[in-house]
């Protein structure tokens, strides 16, 4: 099985591995900080410790949207960082079948296939599995 | 006033974090265009609006503005913002998370603190100044 938590981007269904979540926190307003790009907007402070926020959607290739009541944070730990992912909401922890994961679509943009491990299904949807190795190597190299 | 003095300064939209120790002076003034024509303590003066230069969306409204006077080598940037709201002796603050600071495409930010529940940026006032004298140069 596959644990994951799912969450919503532009109405597409991603899955992080539950094992990386630390926890899941209404959306507040974050602290831009002048000079970031777009997939690091700014920062905010979680328990006294400073975060930086991700903004997953220019990384997806996913149109931005007005934050709603439902949008969260999903503070992660990966490889000794830490960071807060926007989430436009969050559906669930889930164990997923192993053997419902495929490999991507071949027509996926590759830009945007680099930052997912495969496909899985949840209730009859695809859920995108975020791989977060890559998302921290294409932060670092500015993805 | 000890070096390690910050003051907490504020556009149309943020608040900011800055030492003391960067700056000649703070200046309250009634119209910028006179710091441009007349310079400062005889020498040339370039007169940025904060906000914008860090935001493009961070616009004042505001005429009398507070000027941040920074000294670099041959001129003065005085810096506008709208208001000093306060000064801090050994503020604690920390740095950027490592992610964020590998990526800056300025070395504008370096570093935060906490006041008053909220996150608060802590600029490198030299380095944003060398900025706007820069981009001054490029446009002129």
């Amino acid at each position: 099985m596959i644990d994951v938590l799912l969450f919503q981007l532009a109405g597409e269904l991603y899955g992080v591995p539950s094992a990386s979540v630390r926890e899941v926190v209404r959306y507040r307003i974050y602290t831009p900080v002048p000079g970031s790009p777009a997939s690091l907007p700014g920062i905010l402070s979680q328990r006294g410790v400073i975060l930086p926020v991700v903004e997953l959607r220019p990384l997806l290739g996913l149109a931005l949207a007005p934050v709603t009541r439902a949008a969260r944070l999903v503070i992660v730990a990966h490889q000794e960082i830490d960071m807060a992912l926007l989430a436009e909401s969050v559906l669930d922890l889930v164990a997923l079948p192993a053997e419902t994961l495929q490999p991507l679509p071949a027509a996926l943009d590759p830009a945007r296939a680099r930052f997912l491990r495969g496909i899985a299904r949840h209730e009859q949807q695809p859920v995108m599995l975020l791989d977060l190795d890559e998302l921290i190597a294409g932060l670092r190299a500015g993805a | 006033m000890p070096s390690d003095v910050l003051l907490i300064v504020r556009t149309a939209l943020c608040r900011y974090a800055v030492h003391y120790a960067d700056l000649s002076e703070v200046k309250l003034i009634a119209d910028p265009a006179e710091l441009r024509a007349n310079g400062l303590h005889n020498r040339p003066c370039l007169g940025v609006e904060l906000g914008p230069l860090l935001d493009p969306f961070d616009q004042s409204t505001l005429i009398r503005r507070r000027a941040l006077i920074v000294p670099l080598r041959r001129r003065y940037v005085a810096l506008l913002v709208d208001y000093v709201d306060t000064f801090l002796e050994r503020a604690a603050s920390v740095p950027l998370p490592a992610l964020l600071r590998e990526r800056l495409q300025q070395p504008w930010a370096i570093g935060a603190l906490a006041l008053d529940d909220e996150l608060i940026v802590k600029l490198d006032l030299r380095a944003v100044a060398r900025s706007a004298m820069l981009r001054s140069a490029g446009e002129s």
